[in-house]
């Protein structure tokens, strides 16, 4: 736990230095979501319906944008090396960076959705669920990108090849995510339904992708 | 404490790098691994660190009672990518160390390496030599039973090679080893060497 905080603090005050990392991530999540109302026009019912998706969406490509940052600098540097090789739990310490990369990039978007709400005339009820499972499901979002962005660590550039092998992967929380709020006949999914799915694989994902994490990250540094 | 290395093999898909390499090294001697560029120094002690797969061969830990040891933590690794934070000062970085080892600062090294002069700096403005320096005062701090360095004297001038070389022999006990890889004989006292030139 000591190496676990250690490294916790360290990359947040690295982080902290650069800010523009955090900052690009909820510039762009706000621009996709002003953007949508901007391009459908003023007609409030459509702007309601789709607005839920489109705010899972944003998320989910803000984050994605981000992804390269988690290991590629601990790489470079040989950091990555040193936690891998002397950490007593070489998982917690990648648990560790996961947290602490969760923590300021994903967090601070998290926490600019009620201002896409305003904007995408979502009322306050709605917005709250789409917060509420977007903080369930970001452990599995962050580590099945953690995997992206580990396979893809030597990678120039590899923003777009993360997002390639990474976006399948999110269709399932996407339409788990999404289905509360559509509203017909056929489809009668409720937000605690929605809720329990998303935990569980979040639970799951927690358990088991870590090994497969570290196991990439061995083989792919050298 | 000895690590016994047996019938290591390791190719690229391009080549042999080497074959059957079968050593005992054991504490008390550091153990330089010398070689030519492209010999395999740094993937031998990849390979020790458990960064990188053999094609065949095991190695094993034993301490001075034959009785089996884990690797895991037990190693310092210093590769020819420093592990240094650069957009953190030279304090910085150790205060991290301090907390991810758990063990105390050393104070009258940190001075006689002149980090204390650095402290406040910017690790991306040091010199080659004095970030080198720095990247060394982690291995002694973190005080592990497995030292393995990689060309650790590179970029470094006379006297701080003298004094991390007296440093490294101080170091030396019953319960550590050391393998250090270079291009050329070191002036070490009671070394072990292993050529990978000759043994190729």
């Amino acid at each position: 736990m000591r190496q676990f905080l250690a490294l916790f603090k360290r990359d947040i005050s690295i982080f902290y230095k650069s800010k523009s990392i955090f900052i690009l991530a909820i510039i762009f999540f706000l621009l996709v979501t002003v953007m949508l109302p901007i391009g459908i026009g003023p007609d409030l019912k459509i702007l309601r319906s789709i607005s839920p998706g489109l705010v899972w969406i944003a998320f989910l490509l803000s984050t994605l944008l981000n992804m390269p940052l988690l290991f590629t600098d601990d790489f470079k540097d040989g950091s990555l090396d040193v936690i891998i090789i002397e950490s007593d739990n070489p998982i917690l310490s990648i648990l560790s960076k996961i947290l602490s990369f969760w923590t300021a990039v994903i967090l601070p978007i998290i926490l600019f959705i009620p201002i896409a709400g305003v904007m995408l005339n979502l009322g306050f009820d709605q917005t709250s669920e789409i917060i509420i499972l977007l903080l369930i499901s970001s452990p599995y979002i962050i580590l099945v990108s953690a995997i992206g962005s580990a396979i893809t660590i030597k990678t120039i550039n590899s923003g777009l090849l993360i997002t390639s092998l990474i976006t399948p992967f999110y269709i399932p929380i996407l339409i788990i995510g999404t289905l509360p709020f559509i509203n017909n006949d056929f489809i009668n999914f409720g937000f605690v339904r929605s809720a329990m799915l998303l935990t569980a694989a979040s639970l799951l994902s927690m358990v088991i992708l870590p090994y497969f994490i570290i196991y990439i990250l061995r083989i792919n540094t050298d | 404490m000895k690590l016994y290395i047996q019938d290591l093999n390791f190719s690229y898909d391009n080549g042999l790098i080497f074959n059957n390499q079968t050593h005992t090294l054991s504490s008390n001697r550091i153990t330089l691994l010398l070689g030519q560029n492209g010999s395999g120094k740094s993937t031998f002690l990849k390979i020790i660190a458990g960064l990188e797969k053999p094609n065949s061969g095991s190695i094993k830990l034993r301490d001075n009672n034959d009785k089996s040891l884990k690797f895991n933590g037990n190693i310092s690794y210093l590769g020819h990518k420093l592990a240094l934070k650069e957009e953190l000062t030279v304090q910085e970085n150790i205060k991290f160390w301090h907390n991810f080892y758990g063990k105390d600062l050393l104070a009258r090294e940190f001075e006689e390496l002149g980090l204390d002069k650095l402290s406040s700096m910017i690790v991306s403005n040091l010199s080659a030599g004095q970030k080198k320096k720095l990247a060394l005062y982690r291995i002694l701090m973190s005080n592990k039973d497995i030292w393995l360095l990689d060309e650790p004297f590179s970029n470094l001038d006379k006297k701080a090679y003298g004094y991390l070389r007296e440093l490294l022999l101080m170091r030396l006990n019953n319960d550590r080893i050391i393998i250090i890889t270079s291009h050329s004989k070191l002036d070490l006292v009671d070394k072990m060497i292993i050529n990978l030139d000759v043994d190729l």
